[in-house]
C-alpha cells in the first residue's frame, strides 16, 4: 500500500505517464492547482522526465553496418521450416491429453457401473410388490397426509430409512392417504 | 505541468507496418526478410538496453547481434508471437548480464587491467574515459548517465525501456519477467532516486 508522500508522487509518475486512472488524475489535477509545494516536486518530475526522453544516453552507433551483419549472420542460419512440426507438436499434445481422459473415464466408467461381477438387479428391474387394498369411499376428507416410506413388511424385515438401499428409500413403496375422519372399520388406508 | 501523451508504440513509426506476431508467423514459416525487418525494429532498443547493462558500445553490439542469432534460432519456442519485444529484451538483458559477469571474470584474471584503470570499476566507468565519449558527451548527459548508472538493475532497465525507449509496459514486464503493476512501481522508484540525484540540475 503506498501512502502519503509515496503516494502523491507515484501519482505524479503515473500522471506523466498517462496510466493514472481518471478520477486519480482529476485528484492530482485539483491538488496541483492549488497547491504551490505539490506543484514543485511534479515540475521537478517533469524535468527529469524531459531529460531522460531527450538526452542522447547512448553513443551514436552506426545501426545501418549493424544491421546488416545481423542480417548476413540469419543469412547463413538455416530456414525455418518449423511451423507444421510446432503445429504438430502443440496438437499432438492435446490428442494426448484428450487420449487420456477418455481412457481415465472410459476406465471409471468400467470400475463403477460395467465391471463383471457387479450385481447390476435393481428394484427398478424386479417386480415392484405392490399391495392394493379398495376401501369404501368415504366422505370428502377436511386434510389429507402423505407418506413416504418403507412398508410395514420391510419395517419388519430390518429395513429403516437410511439404512436400506438407496434404491428402496429412493423409490416410495408406501403411499398412505388419511382423512381427518375416524377410520373405518376396515381402515381406509390405501397400501 | 504539461499534459502528458501517451507514448507511441516502440519503433512502429509506420502505423502501417505489419505487427509483431505477423512478422515472427512469417519467419516461422521460412521467409527471413521479415526477421530482418524485426532486427529494424529492435535494435537501437536493444542496444540502448545492453549499454546500459555493459557500458561499452562494442560490447554493447556483439551482445545485440548475438541476441538475435539466439532469438531467431528459438524463435519456435516463443508462446504468444506478439510478444516478441518482450521476450526479446529478456534475451538481450540476460546476454548482457551474462556478458558482464564473463568480462569481470576475464579482468580478474587479467595481469594487466585492460582500460589502465582500476579493474574493480564499474564497466560504465571505465567507458567513461574514452576520449571520444567524453568529448561527445553533454556535461547533463554524463550526470544522468551517471545517476541512471547507481539505479538497482531492475529500475534501470525499467527507466530505460519504457521511459526512454518507449517500450509499452506490457512489454518491459514480459522482458523483467513481472506484472505491470510491477513496472509502474520500478520506473516510479527509479525516478524517485534520480530526482534526488538530480536536484541540483533539475
Amino acid at each position: 500500500m503506498v501512502q502519503g508522500k509515496d503516494s502523491f508522487e507515484y501519482s505524479i509518475s503515473q500522471y506523466l505517464d498517462g496510466t493514472l486512472n481518471e478520477v486519480d488524475r482529476r485528484a492530482l489535477e485539483e491538488r496541483l492547482s492549488t497547491d504551490a509545494e505539490a506543484r514543485l516536486v511534479a515540475n521537478e518530475y517533469a524535468r527529469l522526465n524531459q531529460l531522460l526522453k531527450t538526452t542522447s544516453l547512448t553513443p551514436s552507433v552506426d545501426f545501418k553496418t549493424l544491421t546488416d551483419r545481423i542480417c548476413q549472420q540469419i543469412e547463413a542460419e538455416p530456414f525455418h521450416t518449423s511451423q507444421t512440426l510446432r503445429l504438430s507438436r502443440v496438437w499432438l499434445k492435446r490428442l494426448a491429453l484428450a487420449a487420456g481422459l477418455t481412457l481415465l473415464i472410459g476406465a471409471g466408467l468400467y470400475w463403477t457401473v460395467l465391471r463383471p461381477g457387479l450385481n447390476h438387479s435393481s428394484p427398478s428391474n424386479g417386480v415392484l410388490d405392490v399391495q392394493v387394498v379398495l376401501v369404501p369411499q368415504p366422505q370428502a376428507p377436511s386434510s389429507m397426509i402423505i407418506e413416504i416410506g418403507p412398508t410395514d413388511s420391510l419395517k419388519q424385515a430390518g429395513y429403516t430409512t437410511g439404512l436400506v438401499d438407496s434404491s428402496i428409500i429412493t423409490r416410495p413403496s408406501r403411499i398412505v392417504i388419511r382423512s381427518a375422519d375416524p377410520p373405518s372399520s376396515n381402515g381406509d388406508r390405501l397400501y | 505541468m504539461d499534459e502528458p501523451k501517451a507514448q507511441p508504440p516502440a519503433n512502429h513509426s509506420n502505423p502501417h507496418a505489419p505487427v509483431d506476431g505477423m512478422l515472427v508467423r512469417r519467419v516461422l514459416q521460412g521467409d527471413k526478410q521479415a526477421f530482418n525487418e524485426l532486427v529494424v525494429r529492435y535494435q537501437k532498443t536493444a542496444f540502448a538496453v545492453s549499454y546500459r547493462l555493459l557500458g561499452q558500445t562494442d560490447d554493447a553490439q556483439e551482445v545485440v547481434q548475438d541476441a538475435f542469432l539466439k532469438a531467431y534460432r528459438s524463435l519456435d519456442g516463443l508462446q504468444k508471437p506478439e510478444a516478441f519485444a518482450g521476450w526479446f529484451m529478456r534475451i538481450v538483458s540476460n546476454l548482457s548480464l551474462n556478458y558482464r559477469r564473463g568480462r569481470k571474470t576475464r579482468q580478474t584474471l587479467s595481469l594487466e587491467p585492460a582500460w589502465g584503470t582500476d579493474p574493480t570499476d564499474e564497466p560504465v566507468s571505465q567507458d567513461r574515459i574514452n576520449p571520444q565519449r567524453v568529448a561527445e558527451g553533454h556535461q547533463l548527459g554524463q550526470k544522468l548517465e551517471e545517476a541512471l548508472n547507481q539505479l538497482p538493475e531492475k529500475q534501470k532497465l525499467a527507466i530505460v525501456m519504457f521511459t526512454i525507449e518507449g517500450l509499452p509496459q506490457k512489454q518491459v514486464a514480459e522482458a523483467l519477467q513481472c506484472s505491470v503493476e510491477a513496472v509502474k512501481w520500478h520506473v516510479f522508484q527509479g525516478r524517485k532516486r534520480l530526482r534526488e540525484l538530480l536536484k541540483d540540475v533539475l
